[in-house]
């Protein structure tokens, strides 16, 4: 067999977009699992890294990271809205950090 | 030449049918986003699309085999039809374009000399791809720009666009509708402006091509920009440029350095024809679609442009209006809401603007989405004048537009949504 000469299987583990006008990023977790954030815990973890807004659509947590001020705002099916830079891989890292992979 | 009215494209007929979505394996998303592009497409869209790709994908024009000819006879009849439905007089100068934001670019530097000597008249309700292209011109000199602000309800007064014409003005860019308040301004006054003082005028038809009539006759307008994707009801990739008989092509290239009232070509290259002329043809279409048109697109916007002719397009504007006056009832005078633009939805295509009490849009939005499965858009709409004139930037507003296939009971479960959240 014939080894094809373009090898095209890359798949996005996760999105990230910056918003329309906005010094904002959207990060979307590309998992069809179905899986919700369980924001009763996240809370508990984010409260000692800033204060913390919760409700049943989102958490919504202000972190002070570097001396840099961000609001990270999430969501049940684990999309976040990083605000605070424009830049998607600083968003990841801000999320990967405080939230997990 | 097509006579005016020849044949009615848009005839008394049928309700509006209801449809169920599968979209990724997503059941029952409501889709209220059809200022961006309208979902889902008329019945019929994407199976012409799959046929012609299947059976018939050949290059118009470019040969004269059965199959280019059929192609062409297809891209031929779908020009006429939409320079009926728009009121056009000659179907040739109906020029294929990707998408309304390319047609709005091709006749911007086609009409304009850019040489700093002219003046444009636009309007603070622009979207971007009327302020980008102007404002790029005015920042290096070639043009001199100005942008005439709307009142609190969203509308521009044609006398203020008036008073600003100079003896320079050459072009005056309005859009037909808001893409963020729904706004429906009146085209018809402003045109007789232009034409009263020899001004071109531009109409951005992205929110009300396919649902608010256009008579490029009537309403004195010169170029009529649109896309194919929204009220039409085709698939993205698709739109066009009516370029009225006040713009004519260059003469020959000698011309193509001088100044003078011409449009100049946009894209260059092959057309099919008269191959060995050094430069392009000078003959409408052909002189502004160099390259081979998206003929998937247009077999697409062909079925939908079929679809609304057996649609009448004043129930389904009324329709939308319906749709846009219960959530403005319902969230108007509110205090957990604000509502942005007029209330007259006699004066509305199916968009308004809104914002939740202690909620930026963009966490709104994501909201709706993710506890309600409710597609609606946040943020600037790529409008970013209008939201400073109503006191929303840089957080944006949440948009709701309803469209073609929604009804009542999406409304109703949207203000239930945002009830919920505004809590």
């Amino acid at each position: 067999m014939v080894a094809p000469d373009l090898v095209i299987d890359g798949k996005l583990g996760s999105s990230a977009t910056t918003l329309c006008g906005r010094n904002a990023v959207q990060l979307t977790r590309n998992s069809a699992d179905g899986h919700k954030l369980d924001f009763k815990d996240l809370a508990s973890r984010l409260r000692s890294h800033g204060h913390i807004q919760v409700n049943k659509f989102m958490l919504r947590a202000v972190i002070i990271d570097g001396g840099h001020p961000y609001e990270l705002t999430l969501f049940t099916d684990g999309r976040a809205i990083v605000k605070g830079t424009k830049q998607p891989e600083i968003a990841k890292s801000i999320y990967s950090k405080y939230v997990g992979g | 030449m097509l006579l005016k009215n020849e044949v009615r494209i848009l005839v008394p007929g049928v309700a509006s049918e209801r449809f169920d979505f599968n979209l990724f394996g997503i059941q029952a998303m409501i889709y209220l986003d059809n200022a961006a592009t309208s979902f889902p497409k008329a019945p019929g869209v994407g199976e012409a699309m799959a046929r012609f790709v299947g059976e018939q994908a050949a290059n118009p024009g470019r040969a004269g085999h059965y199959m280019a000819v059929a192609v062409e006879k297809m891209v031929e009849d779908l020009r006429f039809k939409l320079t009926q439905l728009f009121g056009g007089e000659d179907f040739h100068r109906l020029i294929f374009t990707l998408n309304g934001t390319d047609a709005l670019n091709m006749g911007i530097n086609g009409v304009l000399r850019k040489d700093g000597s002219e003046h444009v008249v636009t309007t603070a309700l622009e979207h971007n791809s009327v302020n980008r292209p102007l404002q790029a011109l005015a920042d290096m000199k070639l043009i001199e720009l100005t942008r005439v602000d709307f009142d609190q309800g969203g509308f521009i007064d044609p006398d203020d666009i008036r008073v600003r014409i100079q003896p320079n003005t050459k072009l005056i860019v309005l859009t037909h509708a808001s893409n963020v308040l729904g706004t429906i301004q009146d085209i018809k006054a402003v045109g007789a402006i232009a034409r009263e003082h020899d001004v071109l005028f531009l109409l951005d038809a992205a929110q009300t091509a396919g649902l608010v009539p256009i008579s490029i006759d009537q309403m004195k307008i010169d170029l009529l920009a649109f896309p194919g994707h929204k009220s039409l009801l085709g698939p993205t990739g698709t739109g066009g440029l009516y370029v009225g008989d006040r713009c004519p092509p260059l003469p020959n290239q000698q011309s193509s350095l001088a100044s003078g009232d011409v449009f100049r070509a946009w894209r260059e290259g092959g057309t099919g024809g008269d191959s060995s002329s050094p430069t392009q043809p000078t003959q409408y279409p052909f002189y502004l679609e160099g390259g081979t048109p998206n003929t998937v697109g247009i077999a697409g916007l062909a079925a939908s442009v079929d679809f609304l002719a057996s649609q009448h397009s004043a129930n389904v504007l009324r329709r939308e209006q319906v749709m846009i006056a219960t959530i403005i009832n319902q969230c108007d005078g509110d205090k957990r809401f604000t509502v942005y633009g007029s209330s007259d939805v006699s004066r509305h295509v199916g968009t308004v603007s809104i914002n939740i009490t202690g909620y930026d849009s963009a966490d709104a939005c994501s909201i709706l989405d993710d506890s309600f499965a409710i597609a609606v858009r946040s943020g600037l709409h790529c409008a970013p004048y209008v939201h400073r004139r109503m006191g929303t930037f840089p957080g944006g507003a949440l948009r709701i537009s309803p469209g073609h296939f929604n009804d009542q009971h999406d409304v109703e479960k949207v203000l239930t949504a945002l009830d919920e959240i505004a809590g």
